[in-house]
């Protein structure tokens, strides 16, 4: 070891020293290989003198009142240190790259998830809302099991008994007869009364059903204006949501295209200082993303408008889609049996009939 | 010679060196050297505790014979503390001393 490796390899074992106490030892030490090269030793046998250097390093550290584990520790903790600046940069790298990943997939995961949850929840809800009309609407065409409780109550509110129906006195036998005509009476009497319960019993039906009926009649109005309501409550909600939507939609478009308008003056502004000789060549790159950023948003935000019953917006329709779709010809029909590019058609074939009309009548004439 | 004993008793020699006259490293080195047989590298460590001790002051002095030199010079906290030292080496050495010739009688006896 020559006088420079040593004084080096020193250096770095009291580098937990101050700088200028550092450099105080260490010129002293090399003030001692001098004087003792100067009588006539190498510098390999002066510095042999000195023993071992972790010894000598932890001595002068002891002088310190220093720890000599503690500056080995700081030297190994340095030389991490050292490598975590080249290499552990790109593990590092890969470790929040790999967190990134996997927080990413979570994210998207849970978004997921929360998605299919709210809109079940809504579909529940959207059930649960419509249960009750549904039931009353199906109470009001009569498919209710009440219809048959009714009935039979009104069966058994019906006079029940052959007793209720005969005249007092009727069954007597005070009122004599020959034998004969009396069987054949009895059996008419007994027909007649019979006939008389049958007709009293369907009377009471008739009256039970007509009553049932007017009921069913009463909630079945009542049902309609509740449900007719609601769906006028729900169209309402609707159109307020639609309302805001396509506002915020429609602001939002406005602003980007009166923005992309300027940033296209801006472009051109820039093109024509470039192409005067200034260094714009990058402003005018991102003026011209700017544009295509700026009319993008726009074509977005007239692309979310929400036209009613979530179709698609008329004007942009092609002539086919027109021609085939309902609401656009529901639109246009205003008047039943009307039909659509059949109005010339008609109009010509009514002139042509007045024009033959008054023809065959001057024909007639003459 | 043991090397612990060496420890205990090479501040005194060196204060009492420093304390005869003024002296640089390598020159202390080659003083206490001559009484206990030391590693050079060990006599700066204690040198520098000394001085961050307060008990030396140094200073640069020209030499004819290449770079200025640090010179060691004992303060009079030094002088006390060599005394006490000086003391307590007395003491210790006498009692060591006595015990060691008390078992030599009576073992001769």
């Amino acid at each position: 070891m020559d006088k420079k490796e040593f004084l080096s390899e020193l250096e770095k074992s009291l580098s937990v020293l101050q700088e200028d106490e550092l450099r105080d030892i260490v010129s002293e030490y090399e003030q001692h290989i001098d004087i003792k090269t100067e009588k006539g030793l190498t510098e390999a046998e002066a510095i042999a003198d000195f023993g071992s250097l972790q010894e000598l390093s932890a001595e002068i550290l002891e002088a310190y009142h220093v720890r000599a584990d503690y500056a080995a520790e700081t030297r190994k903790g340095k030389k991490r240190q050292g490598k975590s600046a080249g290499q552990d940069g790109a593990e590092n790298f890969e470790k929040l790259k790999e967190i990134g990943e996997r927080g990413s997939l979570t994210l998207w995961g849970g978004l997921r998830k929360a998605g299919s949850w709210v809109i079940s929840g809504f579909q529940w809800g959207w059930r649960q809302l419509r249960r009750p009309f549904a039931w009353l609407g199906c109470l009001a065409a009569g498919h209710s099991p009440w219809h048959e409780k009714t009935d039979e109550a009104g069966t058994q509110m019906m006079p029940a008994s052959a007793e209720d129906v005969l005249t007092p006195g009727m069954a007597s036998e005070e009122y004599e007869v020959p034998e004969k005509a009396r069987n054949s009476m009895e059996t008419s009497m007994a027909g007649a009364i019979r006939k008389r319960k049958e007709d009293k019993r369907m009377a009471g039906r008739d009256m039970m059903r007509n009553r049932g009926r007017s009921a069913r009649e009463g909630m079945r109005v009542i049902c309609r204006g509740v449900s007719r309501i609601f769906h006028w409550g729900m169209e309402a909600v609707l159109w307020g949501i639609r309302l805001v939507w396509n506002g915020c939609w429609a602001v939002f478009s406005f602003f980007a295209g009166v923005f992309g308008l300027f940033s296209l003056f801006g472009t051109g502004l820039v093109a024509v200082l470039l192409i005067e000789g200034y260094p714009l060549a990058g402003a005018l790159i991102g003026c011209m993303g700017l544009v295509l950023c700026m009319f993008s948003a726009a074509g977005l935000g007239l692309t979310l408008l929400w036209s009613k019953n979530g179709a698609e917006p008329v004007s942009r329709m092609g002539t086919e889609e027109r021609t085939h779709n309902p609401q656009y010809n529901r639109r246009r029909i205003h008047k039943p049996g009307h039909r659509p590019g059949f109005e010339q058609k008609e109009s010509f074939q009514e002139s042509k009939g007045a024009e033959e009309h008054q023809r065959k009548g001057n024909e007639q004439d003459a | 010679m043991n090397a612990q004993f060496k420890k205990g008793v090479l501040e005194l020699i060196v204060l009492e060196s420093v304390q005869q006259r003024d002296m640089y490293g390598y020159e202390l080195v080659e003083e206490v050297s001559k009484v206990v047989n030391v590693n050079e590298g060990t006599i700066y460590p204690l040198l520098k505790r000394l001085t961050n001790e307060h008990y030396f002051e140094t200073y640069l002095r020209e030499s004819t014979e290449g770079p200025p030199r640090k010179y060691y010079h004992v303060t009079a906290a030094g002088i006390l503390y060599r005394d006490s030292l000086e003391k307590e080496w007395t003491e210790l050495s006498e009692r060591v001393w006595k015990f060691l010739r008390q078992n030599m009688s009576g073992e001769k006896d």
